[in-house]
């Protein structure tokens, strides 16, 4: 639901809903309480537009996905982010790019 | 002290273990059957039990039911006539004697520890449930509300994992996680059973399960039947929404199966009633010794051992044929009445020895009837009363002092026919002496015989006492000097009371008493500290009124 509204910017549960079609078939309501339980949290602004409401992401992309890779290193992989690095090699079958990608990152980082 | 709390709380419990059994025995039967029950018929029949075991020992004394079980204890009013005396100046302390083991317990600890198990049971249930109320209403009040139908409230979280319902009076609420949200179908069951258990009225039965739980929980059978009735709940539910919307066993058993994978993590208050209850089967696989290799395989295995693997079992491999209504009806009549009738007759395995003053009362009228002997009634004559019937020593006396007075009966009857008394003085040798033929003791101010005659007395009226002989020992003659002498004191009284009173301390003290006291009341003067044995008149009056109600309270 957040990439949706990352993707589109601005929108209304209408829009939304029309975005996840044809992968996911939500309902309104489904799609309405989701967005007001993102708001809830603060992930997602709405704003008033006539008598309905535009919901605009409250975060970005990136500040998310630190929030939510934090929250998963703390709760499943005690703290230490090298065991998610250990297990994501492990288990995922990585192409040549994407671990020269990595490597390249991290001799940025020891700089 | 009143039996009665302590007898129905103990009746209760006795009954909860036997409504536990029957509804144990239900399952087991209907399982075996070629055309089951439904489990929403077991459910009933699993609250009219607890109703019924319940309620019967609270309605069970407004009905005199018979003896049909061997009496488990007795409540007397001492544990015995020596200890009645010691405490007569304050308050008697009565007490419950199990006559398995002779073992005789205090009846007003016994009640008060009865009273405070049960109280403080509840008491701990009720802030149980308080808090489970007030932690439920601070999730419900962060929730987002997806619809509202009437009182039903359906809303949406992301602190829960697992669908539930709750209840609260007037409002009813489901709600399911953010997760479900996105899985349309499964939501739909989710909401199909949680309306389901609003329908059954789990969602308040709750409270009252918690309660019973509270009430009797030390007894292990309230928590057996607790899980039973948990475990019914949930089948009853399956089976319905299975019954009543089209959606098949298997596809139900996924969104189960789903549903659990997310629940692992929840901990609900024990009032909400989740779609998948994880926390017994938590609390058991944390409780299970980890499987060492080699090691045998338990008896469990190959058994659905968690309520969700059973659920999943009864769901797959349910029958397409229930049993007819008149088989069910016949089936539930069968174990409640069961159940009433063990209620019943257990209202009578406690025996109430005491006498009540209302009791009292009756049976001095049954007492006066055919007689113009003044019968009187007083919290003196009771307390003698009880000393008499309500002690296991004062039993004893009158059971064996009857006996004995069978061998002497003809022959005072006949005398007293010739002398036209009343045939009640036939209770002065039962106080006098238990009819026992008793020698003079060392003490020459002490009498002898049937009747304790003292030794001036005997010669004032013809019987021979001395060294060599005494005439006191032959009952007839001693019967006849009785005779003669209560023949005069009512001559010289004109009531038998003062009679009677005048046999026990002799007719000069008590034509002082009346002079000085200035009253002819006998029972009065003898308050008035005018009496030469301060309990004399009222045993008399007592044993009296106890042989003329031989039928109605049996001495054994």
């Amino acid at each position: 639901m957040m990439n949706v509204i990352w993707r589109i910017g601005p929108c209304s549960v209408h829009q939304v809903v029309d975005a996840l079609r044809p992968q996911r078939e939500l309902a309104y309501t489904s799609v309405s309480t989701i967005i007001r339980i993102l708001e809830q949290k603060k992930y997602v602004l709405s704003i008033k537009e006539g008598r309905g409401h535009l919901y605009q992401a409250a975060v970005s992309k990136q500040a998310y996905q630190a929030t939510s890779l934090a929250r998963l290193v703390s709760n499943v992989f005690d703290g230490a982010p090298s065991l998610l690095v250990q297990r994501l090699l492990d288990s995922k079958q990585l192409s040549p790019e994407e671990l020269s990608s990595i490597r390249a990152s991290m001799r940025k980082k020891e700089r | 002290m009143s039996l009665a709390p302590l007898q129905i709380y103990l009746s209760q419990n006795v009954l909860l273990l036997v409504a536990c059994g029957l509804v144990r025995c239900l399952r087991f039967a209907s399982a075996r059957l070629p055309h089951p029950l439904t489990y929403r018929h077991q459910l009933h029949c699993a609250y009219w039990l607890i109703a019924a075991a319940v309620l019967a020992p609270v309605l069970a004394p407004l009905f005199s039911s018979p003896q049909l079980l061997p009496a488990a204890a007795q409540v007397w009013s001492a544990p015995s006539g020596q200890a009645l005396s010691r405490v007569a100046a304050s308050s008697p302390v009565a007490t419950l004697s199990l006559t398995t083991t002779g073992t005789q317990l205090r009846l007003d600890l016994l009640t008060q520890c009865a009273l405070t198990i049960c109280a403080g049971g509840i008491a701990i249930s009720l802030t149980l449930l308080l808090i489970g109320t007030r932690a439920t209403r601070a999730l419900l009040s962060r929730a987002q509300l997806i619809r509202r139908s009437g009182a039903l409230r359906i809303l949406a979280t992301s602190e829960a994992s697992v669908p539930f319902s709750f209840w609260r009076p007037g409002s009813f609420f489901i709600v399911v996680p953010v997760s479900l949200l996105t899985r349309p179908e499964d939501l739909r069951i989710a909401l199909r059973h949680e309306a389901q258990h609003h329908r059954q009225g789990d969602t308040w039965l709750v409270y009252v399960t918690g309660l019973l739980r509270g009430a009797f929980s030390l007894n292990p059978a309230a928590h057996v039947l607790g899980n039973s009735i948990h475990e019914l709940r949930e089948f009853a539910c399956d089976e319905a929404v299975i019954a009543r919307h089209p959606v098949t066993a298997r596809r139900y058993c996924d969104c189960l199966l789903w549903v659990a994978e997310n629940a692992l993590a929840q901990d609900l208050p024990a009032i909400c009633m989740p779609m998948v209850d994880m926390r017994r089967a938590h609390r058991r696989l944390a409780h299970r010794p980890p499987a060492s290799p080699g090691a045998p395989e338990p008896r469990t295995a190959g058994r659905p051992t968690t309520l969700l693997a059973r659920r999943v079992a009864v769901l797959l491999c349910s029958p397409k044929r229930r049993l007819h209504t008149f088989g069910v009806a016949a089936l539930q009549s069968l174990t409640v009445s069961t159940l009433l009738v063990a209620g019943f007759a257990l209202a009578a395995t406690v025996q109430d020895r005491r006498i009540s003053p209302s009791e009292a009362a009756e049976m001095a009228a049954v007492a006066r009837l055919n007689t113009s002997f003044p019968i009187v009634t007083n919290p003196q004559v009771v307390a003698e009363m009880n000393r008499l019937v309500g002690t296991p020593d004062g039993r004893a006396y009158l059971r064996e002092s009857l006996r004995r007075m069978h061998t002497h009966e003809p022959m005072i009857r006949e005398k007293l026919q010739q002398l036209s008394l009343p045939a009640e003085l036939l209770a002065i040798p039962l106080v006098e002496s238990g009819y026992r033929n008793r020698p003079q003791d060392g003490n020459p101010g002490h009498g002898a015989g049937l009747w304790m005659f003292i030794g001036p007395t005997a010669r004032a009226f013809g019987l021979a006492v001395d060294p060599t002989q005494d005439e006191r020992l032959d009952p007839a003659l001693e019967t006849d000097a009785a005779m003669r002498l209560l023949s005069q004191l009512m001559a010289e009284f004109g009531d038998w009371n003062l009679a009677l009173l005048a046999y026990n301390g002799g007719s000069d003290f008590v034509n002082r008493s009346i002079r000085e006291a200035g009253t002819r009341d006998a029972f009065e003067l003898t308050q008035r500290g005018y009496e030469n044995d301060p309990r004399y008149l009222a045993r008399v009056m007592a044993t009296i009124i106890v042989m003329k109600n031989a039928s109605r309270k049996a001495y054994d």
